[in-house]
């Protein structure tokens, strides 16, 4: 399948000397979900404005459906659908100037969408955008992007602030997306339960760079989490193993995260450190992410 | 009391003191200099307050985050209130001071204009922050008493900006009355309850209509004018229609970069929509443009600005004589001029940076006058295409001088929607993606160095054009210019309009080049100093 969104060793800075991207290189291709996930500050925002052509990479490369999006912003916007947690609707306008505005920038507009999510979302074609809630707003955000039926869905942490029930309803409307058009979609969240009801894959973003890149399937299967006691020269030992990706002492314990099951990790490991006691497990996609970036700062 | 002072000093307003301050002291300036002027200083310095305050947000009391602090919501009113009286009467003091140097008299002189635009805009000031009591249940008949003082003070503002002989005291008058109320309210405000003064910022309107639900299309564009046209740029679109038609060509440009950010963050919406950048920059520019040169070519051709008394003002120490007709000079030359009994005087000349220009029909002290009166119709003749004798120079009230021509007008226009774009792409430098590798802090200030001496050149374009007028400069400019293509105003127009092309392609190529969002979400204001284009 052709990617639809290429990022070539994407460095970005907003302070002299002090890198929000350095480095990521990683492709989406035709009807791919893919989560990124990181902490506050680890770029996934600064990727997603790349990836919109609002903002320029200082070096690297940045394709969207074999085009950069700054050398023709019209036509790639025309295929993307955004939903972003601080984007700005104009609060003076009702949903229907909104919508009518939106339709008539992408001719690929589809009223029966637009009334179904209207429906589903229960929203008013008269209602001003400033009289809505948070959640109704995000979901006139996502209608407007989900109408033109996009090739590319692009949601940064597009739940975030919304309850349970708006979040889950927000999700399940992108979904039905994906299933009906085959779209791609680039998301981002801190919302574990969010990444694995999208599912797909999954890409970690830690001090600029991508620390892990795989399916959420072999995420949640294939990633092992051990805890050991630490003892003078064990960590390095232990980061020298291969499928090694992370370890790091928190309360004089080792915390070391694998690739492979458990029974396995916990077998290399024990032979590694001449028989420490060790206590392995599969780890939840939380407690993953918390592990691989924790700790840092 | 103790919060008072750290409160003050979290005051958004003092990021403006700097731009106050210079403005203060560019206002002083051109006093001492031209004392003639004295008269539009009120509303130099009012107009510079009322824009710095209308980015300030003076109508709230405090941030959501102080508002969510337990602090009694009288020290967060006192707080702003002092804040914002001193930012206000802070440059007048400073002003007055300096002033005194040159003499009690010259202090005394600047006190009464000064002092009346920062009163009004003190009273202005006041009464925003009162209006916000009613929101929270003070009585209805408070909120109406509190409007209609804040009409009578902007209308007491707008008088003060070109006075007329005798208003003032009433509208001293409606000043007082109004800080009376305000006094009131301030008195009253303490017998609220408490849980009042704890929230005192109301964040949410409860009481705005639920608008009637439409099923209709309304139109695509409409949400481009909805967007667009808020309180914030409505108050621009007014002053870039108003000055020039108060013969003020300049003061609008002061305004370009309030609108401009105003108007971007309106529709930084659009931003990530397949909507090309250059056609959002028509949105966000060409209304403010297009009002301007409108305005102001209505004030050239038949307002004001077109008036007999505008081109010439016979005054007995010698014709004064506005700038159309001005001849340049080359440098090294001496123009003479040699009335046919043999009498001759050889005008000054007037220098405007590399533009020599002198008046071809002055007159000297020493020349007689049957030399001024020949002066004096030879002027008449070439400014109104009619001899008018000296004594007979009262009819110069019904003429209508041959100037404006089309010419210099558009050439004047042209100069000031150049102008005002390349302010446009000043202020948008600190945002474009071009310089994103260089640190924030010397985008930002960096851009503020470059400004200084424009926004210098401009705000003291009235004394190097002396004694030419507000428009002086350009109006030099465009006559030196002019005279070479005068024969010809099919090259005026090509000319002109090229060069408007190219600054605007040029400003479309730099604002398709912006980055929109580049700083976090919490670290965005709504100032145009603290957020928006300068962030």
């Amino acid at each position: 399948m052709k990617p639809v969104l290429e990022f070539d060793n994407i460095h970005r800075a907003y302070k002299a000397g002090e890198d929000v991207l350095a480095g990521v290189t990683f492709s989406l291709r035709e009807g791919e979900v893919l989560g990124l996930l990181g902490r506050n500050g680890a770029g996934k925002s600064t990727l997603i404005r790349i990836a919109m052509g609002l903002i320029v990479p200082h070096q690297g490369t940045v394709r969207v459906f074999g085009a950069e999006p700054t050398g023709d912003p019209v036509g790639v916007r025309r295929r993307i659908g955004y939903v972003a947690e601080d984007q700005v609707l104009p609060p003076a306008a009702t949903i229907a100037e909104l919508i009518a505005f939106h339709k008539m920038l992408f001719p690929k507009w589809d009223s029966t969408i637009e009334a179904d999510l209207l429906d589903r979302f229960s929203l008013s074609r008269g209602e001003k955008i400033r009289n809505l809630s948070k959640g109704q707003a995000r979901q006139v955000a996502l209608l407007c992007a989900l109408c033109h039926r996009p090739e590319l869905l692009i949601l940064d942490e597009p739940a975030g602030g919304l309850d349970p029930a708006a979040r889950r309803e927000f999700l399940e409307a992108s979904i039905q997306l994906l299933n009906r058009e085959g779209s791609a979609i680039l998301f981002s969240s801190h919302h574990m339960g969010d990444v694995e009801r999208l599912g797909g894959r999954i890409i970690l973003l830690d001090q600029g760079k991508v620390a892990l890149d795989d399916d959420l399937d072999n995420l949640r299967e294939g990633i092992s989490l051990a805890f050991l006691p630490a003892s003078s020269g064990r960590q390095q030992t232990i980061a020298a193993m291969p499928g090694c990706l992370r370890v790091h002492e928190a309360n004089g314990e080792l915390h070391a995260i694998f690739r492979g099951a458990p029974d396995s990790v916990s077998a290399r490991l024990y032979a590694a450190t001449g028989g420490a006691a060790i206590r392995c497990g599969q780890a939840p996609l939380e407690e993953l992410f918390v592990e691989m970036v924790g700790g840092r700062r | 009391m103790s919060l008072l002072f750290p409160l003050m000093r979290r005051d958004p307003i003092w990021r403006f003191m700097p731009f106050a301050v210079l403005a203060g002291f560019g206002a002083l300036a051109l006093d001492l200099k031209s004392p003639a002027l004295q008269g539009g200083i009120a509303g130099i310095v009012g107009s510079l307050y009322m824009a710095f305050l209308g980015q300030a947000r003076i109508h709230e009391r405090a941030s959501t985050f102080e508002a969510a602090l337990p602090i009694d919501g009288r020290d967060l009113l006192r707080a702003r209130l002092a804040s914002l009286l001193l930012f206000l009467w802070l440059p007048v003091a400073v002003a007055l001071l300096v002033c005194l140097w040159f003499g009690p008299a010259q202090a005394v002189r600047l006190a009464w204009p000064l002092g009346s635009a920062a009163m009004a805009a003190s009273a202005t000031v006041v009464l925003l922050q009162l209006y916000g009591l009613p929101r929270i249940g003070v009585a209805k008949a408070v909120a109406l008493a509190a409007w209609l003082s804040v009409l009578v003070i902007c209308i007491a503002v707008a008088f003060l900006v070109h006075p007329e002989p005798g208003a003032t005291s009433p509208l001293l008058g409606l000043a007082a009355i109004g800080l009376l109320i305000a006094a009131g309210a301030f008195r009253a405000w303490p017998k609220s309850s408490l849980a009042l003064q704890l929230s005192p910022v109301e964040l949410q309107r409860a009481d705005l209509p639920a608008s009637a639900a439409t099923t209709g299309d309304p139109g695509s564009w409409v949400v481009l004018l909805r967007s667009l046209l808020n309180t914030q740029t409505t108050v621009w679109f007014g002053f870039a229609a108003f000055y020039p038609l108060l013969n003020n060509f300049v003061m609008p440009l002061c305004f370009v970069p309030g609108y401009v950010t105003g108007a971007y963050m309106s529709l930084r919406w659009m931003f990530p929509l397949p909507i090309s950048r250059r056609r959002i920059l028509g949105v966000i520019l060409l209304p403010f443009l297009a009002l301007y040169a409108i305005s102001a070519m209505v004030n050239l051709t038949w307002g004001i600005g077109s008036d007999g008394d505008q081109a010439i003002d016979p005054r007995p120490a010698g014709l004064r004589l506005a700038s159309p007709w001005w001849k340049h000079v080359a440098a090294g030359e001496t123009p003479v001029v040699q009335a046919p009994w043999g009498e001759t005087h050889s005008p000054q000349i007037k220098r405007v940076w590399l533009v020599r220009s002198y008046n071809p029909w002055e007159t000297g002290p020493e020349n007689s006058r049957q030399f001024r009166d020949w002066q004096f119709r030879r002027a008449t003749q070439a400014v109104f295409g009619q001899e008018v004798d000296w004594a007979d120079r009262a009819r110069l009230d019904d003429l209508r001088p041959l100037n404006r021509r089309p010419v210099e007008n558009i050439l004047n226009v042209a100069a000031l929607l150049f102008l005002s774009m390349f302010l446009v792409s000043f202020i948008l430098i600190p945002r474009w993606s071009r310089i994103s590798h260089l640190p924030a802090p010397v985008r930002k200030y960096g851009v503020m160095a470059l400004l200084l001496p424009f926004v210098a050149a401009l705000a003291f374009s009235p004394i190097l054009a002396e004694p030419l007028g507000n428009t002086g400069i350009l109006d030099v400019f465009s006559m030196a210019w002019a005279d070479t293509v005068r024969a010809n105003p099919v090259a005026a127009w090509s000319t002109v309009l090229l060069v408007l092309w190219l600054m605007y392609a040029l400003l479309g190529k730099q604002f398709s080049e912006l980055e929109p969002d580049n700083q976090p979400a919490s670290a965005k204001g709504r100032s145009p100093f603290g957020g928006g284009l300068f962030s």
